[in-house]
């Protein structure tokens, strides 16, 4: 440690205290009282429901399928292969006339039929186990589980 | 496509009624400024909103129809800006042709997930300000 740090800290805490022994980072540290996630540590909790309503994920295969926002969707999945990678990222948008499939390469449709049908599936399966694992919510009522 | 389903299509394993319980109740106000928190059959995110004026707000007691103050009950009232902020969409889907009911079930449900990760991420802080 420098020395003129170590000085300091001896003159601020006095020269009974290990210094050393302060100044060490805890390897366990203890949860803060009032830790709590944030919105994105909270998605990517979701994110990881998300992907398994559609089954087991393929090994070398990452996926992710989560809410973004209140009136977005998002749909990941990327071969995990350096050589031979491949990705495919799909954005479905609610608006006023319904759920717009936004695709690579400028690629935009409405959901209509049996993937629509789907779709929505999907989101009532993802806001069941979301609500349930993630926030502990009754999905029927939103009144907290106990 | 890498995955046995054809993700992209959203195909689901299963029965969806095994899945999943559809709320389907989900009332949200025209004014999106007063909410009828003393219903007997709550909605959820009239449920949350309820739940959030209660943290925020300890020992008052919410009157029928009682307009929502920002500055007193900001945490319930951020969950009520989710939701109708959706409301205001939701609306104009009802005055659209089909799919019509199916969107507004996805629109509703994607506003109660994003209230409930907001109440989430920002209860310890409203629990923290109360002391």
């Amino acid at each position: 440690m420098n020395s003129a740090l170590k000085k300091a800290l001896t003159m601020l805490i006095g020269d009974d205290v290990s210094t050393k022994n302060l100044l060490r980072m805890p390897k366990n540290p203890t949860p803060r009282p009032f830790q709590q996630m944030t919105e994105r540590e909270l998605l990517t909790l979701e994110s990881e429901i998300g992907a398994q309503i559609f089954g087991p994920i393929p090994v070398g295969v990452r996926r992710e399928f989560f809410c973004l926002d209140d009136h977005t969707w998002i749909w990941h999945e990327e071969k995990l292969d350096k050589k031979n990678p491949e990705s495919n990222t799909i954005r479905y948008e609610i608006n006023e006339h319904g759920v717009l499939k936004v695709q690579e390469g400028a690629r935009y449709n409405y959901l209509e039929g049996e993937e629509f049908n789907n779709f929505a599936v999907a989101v009532r399966m993802y806001y069941e186990q979301v609500a349930r694992r993630v926030y502990q919510r009754d999905p029927a009522t939103g009144t907290k589980l106990a | 496509m890498t995955s046995p389903l054809q993700a992209d299509t959203f195909n689901i394993p299963g029965k969806p009624g095994e899945y999943f319980a559809p709320s389907g109740t989900v009332n949200f106000l025209t004014g999106g400024e007063q909410v009828d928190l003393h219903k007997s059959d709550l909605d959820p995110i009239s449920a949350l909103a309820l739940e959030a004026t209660e943290l925020a707000a300890p020992m008052h007691l919410v009157t029928q129809s009682e307009k929502l103050d920002g500055s007193r009950i900001e945490f319930g009232e951020a969950i009520l800006e989710a939701a109708t902020h959706i409301e205001s969409q939701a609306v104009t889907v009802v005055n659209e042709v089909a799919p019509v009911m199916d969107s507004v079930m996805i629109a509703k449900l994607s506003a109660i997930i994003f209230a409930l990760r907001y109440a989430q991420a920002h209860s310890d802080s409203v629990e923290s300000r109360r002391g």
